[in-house]
């Protein structure tokens, strides 16, 4: 599963999800491994501030990035991570009050399933893990769901 | 400032007599004594005729349009809406209302007529090849130096304005953007015109498209949403978030300039400076006299007040920028009227028990509730946040320097410097207050703005050091009025003036009454 | 000519008292309201639309 989402930096919402049967190969957050990680090349000439400020804005994936361009670059990234880490599903993970990843899941999740043909979910939880029962539900149906696609598609 | 000796209070009894329960359909129209009365009816007709000479300017395009998009059936409750308007006014108050609403009416129908005639879902128009689409809070301005492009506003027909019209409208399109998982506490106005482009309500308009990096986190994001309906060329006109640095009018002056080439290239027309600057000079015109205006909105023989002061205003940043000459003239009838009865020291609001200073984020269907303040508690809407946007006087020695001047006048929009973009409104309601004379500031809050829910307890901290303004928070979800409804609104402010201020109404019969099945 | 100006001012005051009438009583808000809107919705209702995000 490919996680994406706002800022979400708690290791019990990953371990909930990968109790459910799903196995988590990359993150996209706000803060997470993509594009965090990436390294930030300096170019030549170019002084270490302003290679770190051109990095933020040619790769951040907020969606606060508002031009059609990069709208639909986001949603094309995330299927290029699912053929890369050879994922099944991508799991839209809004946190509650963050009104860009609110409109971003809704987008998001009807443009993988309906456009690129990529199972997705979204769901919506606080900072805190006060709702795991719902999720565990939630999480467990989306990984039996994937996996009857499966067994389908080898039948 | 001893506001009673200049406002005798007075007593009126059971006004809401004169309508249908629930409805809120008027039995009958209001009696203001036979010159007033007379008088409206005359302005009735007028309107009656300006919304004729709308049907008139393309009447099967107009008609087809009223059949196929629901939001403009709203629209069908203006004269509705302009007697709730002028509830409790009388003489030159009166006068100046009907002065700004005829502009309004004008420049709205307009503008509806001009969608209509260059919607290609009606068949083929060259009308729409030069129109220029703008997103929310974006005046005409930057459309100046183009005489043949028309510029048309993209949402407020289908969301603000609609929900001013009918509370019911925006409900409809709400539900839409929740049943595909949108959360209930985001903008209900971005949600709402979200409804609208899922709905595949917005009229085909338009050569292009121009989006802005409103601050306004859910405007930012519906853009993306409603993009995806238009098949024609768009592009973000990304103004300065920290404008008030000077060093970012470089940046600004880029983008205005690309703006202007995208305009170039999907309309085929070209920048005229000329044109451009000379429209400017009438912007700077519209400007100076708004300015003027507010010396008298300073004294107490003001006629400006209650809903239109703020409306107007509204209006003509939006759509005028020294555009409408209409818009002028009414400006220059209005003050005519406001400079006699100050030289005549004519009370145009003897209801008046205090003056009203009112912020933040309004609950748009109940947009009356200034009507509503002072016809029930005297207290008199002096101003509102929004007659604070804009009003740049742009610099015309050179296009660079308009053009910026044009960016700084974006900048100055509403939730660019309150709310959401800005923090000045903490600073600014207080001065404001003081500018107007005003006694009282009532704090709008709307619940799911999270960027004026932040510097709540800011604004309550200041009230400390501001002992002699007293302020009033009023919750509203916007564009929801089933969350908390006009009665709820209602009910917060009979609350603080009974418990705080230890009043009585002048009419008991508006405290309290349910109109929620009315537009 | 003296008729034909007579019933044209006739038809004008006709016109100014019904117009006064309909003013005063709210007919055309009323007319609104309970007709003309419902039937509207009724018809926006039935309408298929092409809804999709």
């Amino acid at each position: 599963m490919i996680l994406t989402g706002s800022e979400i930096d708690d290791p019990e919402f990953t371990k909930l999800l990968e109790g459910c049967g799903a196995f988590v190969v990359a993150d996209r957050y706000c803060y997470g491994s993509l594009p965090g990680r990436e390294e930030i090349e300096i170019r030549e000439g170019e002084s270490p501030l302003e290679a770190i400020a051109r990095h933020y804005l040619m790769t951040s994936q907020c969606p606060r990035f508002m031009n059609k361009e990069r709208a639909e670059g986001r949603r094309k990234y995330l299927r290029k991570l699912v053929h890369e880490y050879s994922a099944d599903g991508v799991i839209y993970d809004q946190m509650k009050f963050c009104e860009f990843w609110s409109y971003e899941r809704v987008l998001g999740v009807h443009v993988l399933n309906n456009e690129m043909d990529i199972p997705c979910i979204g769901i919506e939880k606080d900072y805190s893990m006060d709702s795991a029962g719902q999720l565990r539900t939630r999480f467990q149906a989306f990984v039996e769901s994937l996996e009857i696609k499966q067994i389908q598609k080898e039948g | 400032m001893d506001w009673k000796k200049i406002y005798p209070r007075r007593k009126e009894k059971n006004t809401r007599a004169r309508f249908h329960d629930r409805t809120g359909i008027a039995k009958h129209r209001e009696w203001r004594g036979l010159k007033d009365t007379w008088y409206d009816y005359t302005q009735w007709a007028v309107n009656l005729g300006i919304m004729a000479q709308f049907v008139a300017k393309s009447p099967i395009r107009i008609v087809r349009g009223m059949l196929e998009y629901r939001w403009m059936s709203a629209y069908l409750g203006s004269l509705h809406w302009i007697d709730k308007s002028m509830e409790g006014l009388r003489g030159p108050a009166l006068r100046v209302a009907h002065i700004h609403m005829h502009a309004i009416m004008r420049g709205s129908t307009d503008h509806i007529a001009n969608m209509m005639k260059g919607d290609r879902r009606f068949g083929p128009t060259k009308a729409a090849d030069k129109q220029v689409l703008l997103e929310q809070a974006m005046s005409t301005e930057i459309t100046a130096g183009f005489p043949n492009v028309t510029p048309l506003s993209m949402e407020a027909f289908q969301g603000l304005l609609g929900c001013y019209m009918d509370q019911n409208l925006p409900t409809f399109y709400l539900d839409i953007m929740e049943h595909y998982g949108l959360p209930s506490d985001s903008c209900r106005l971005s949600a709402t015109s979200t409804g609208v482009a899922i709905n595949d309500d917005y009229p085909q308009n338009g050569a292009c498209l121009i989006v802005n990096n409103m601050p306004c986190d859910s405007s930012t994001m519906n853009s993306q949403l409603i993009e995806r309906r238009f098949r024609i060329p768009s592009m973000p006109a990304c103004l300065p978030i920290r404008w008030e640095d000077p060093k970012t009018d470089a940046y600004a002056l880029t983008q205005m300039k690309a703006v202007i080439k995208f305009i170039e290239e999907n309309t085929g027309e070209t920048f005229d400076p000329e044109a451009f600057l000379s429209r400017m000079e009438k912007h700077n015109q519209e400007v100076r006299t708004e300015m003027e205006q507010w010396e008298y909105m300073r004294t107490p023989y003001t006629p400006f007040g209650m809903t239109l002061v703020n409306l107007f205003h509204v209006f003509f940043y939006t759509f005028s920028g020294g555009k409408l000459p209409y818009v002028q003239t009414a400006q220059k009838k209005a003050l005519a009227i406001a400079q006699k009865a100050f030289a005549e020291k004519i009370n145009c609001f003897p209801k008046t028990r205090h003056r009203l200073l009112i912020y933040g984020g309004p609950g748009c269907y109940n947009f009356h509730f200034p009507t509503w303040l002072y016809n029930c508690w005297g207290l008199l809407t002096i101003a509102q946040m929004d007659n604070m946007e804009g009003n740049v006087l742009i610099d015309t020695s050179s296009v660079d320097a308009a053009l910026v001047g044009v960016a700084h006048n974006y900048e100055h929009s509403i939730m660019r410097r309150h709310l959401t973009g800005g923090y000045q409104h903490l600073f600014e309601c207080w001065q404001d207050a003081q500018r107007f004379c005003c006694d009282m500031i009532l704090m709008y809050d709307d619940i799911t703005c999270k960027g004026a829910m932040g510097l709540a307890g800011m604004i309550n901290d200041q009230c400390k050091e501001h002992p002699e303004i007293h302020l009033m928070w009023v919750s509203n979800d916007m564009f929801d009025h089933r969350t908390i409804s006009r009665n709820d609104m209602r009910h917060q402010v009979n609350q603080y003036m009974t418990a705080v201020m230890q009043e009585e109404p002048l009419d008991a019969s508006l405290m309290d009454y349910d109109d929620d099945e009315g537009w | 000519m003296t008729i034909k100006l007579g019933k044209i001012a006739g038809v004008c005051v006709g016109l100014l008292v019904g117009s006064m009438l309909v003013y005063w009583f709210n007919l055309d808000n009323k007319l609104i309201y309970y007709v003309v809107r419902p039937l509207l919705n009724r018809w926006y209702g039935s309408r298929k639309r092409d809804v999709r995000l």
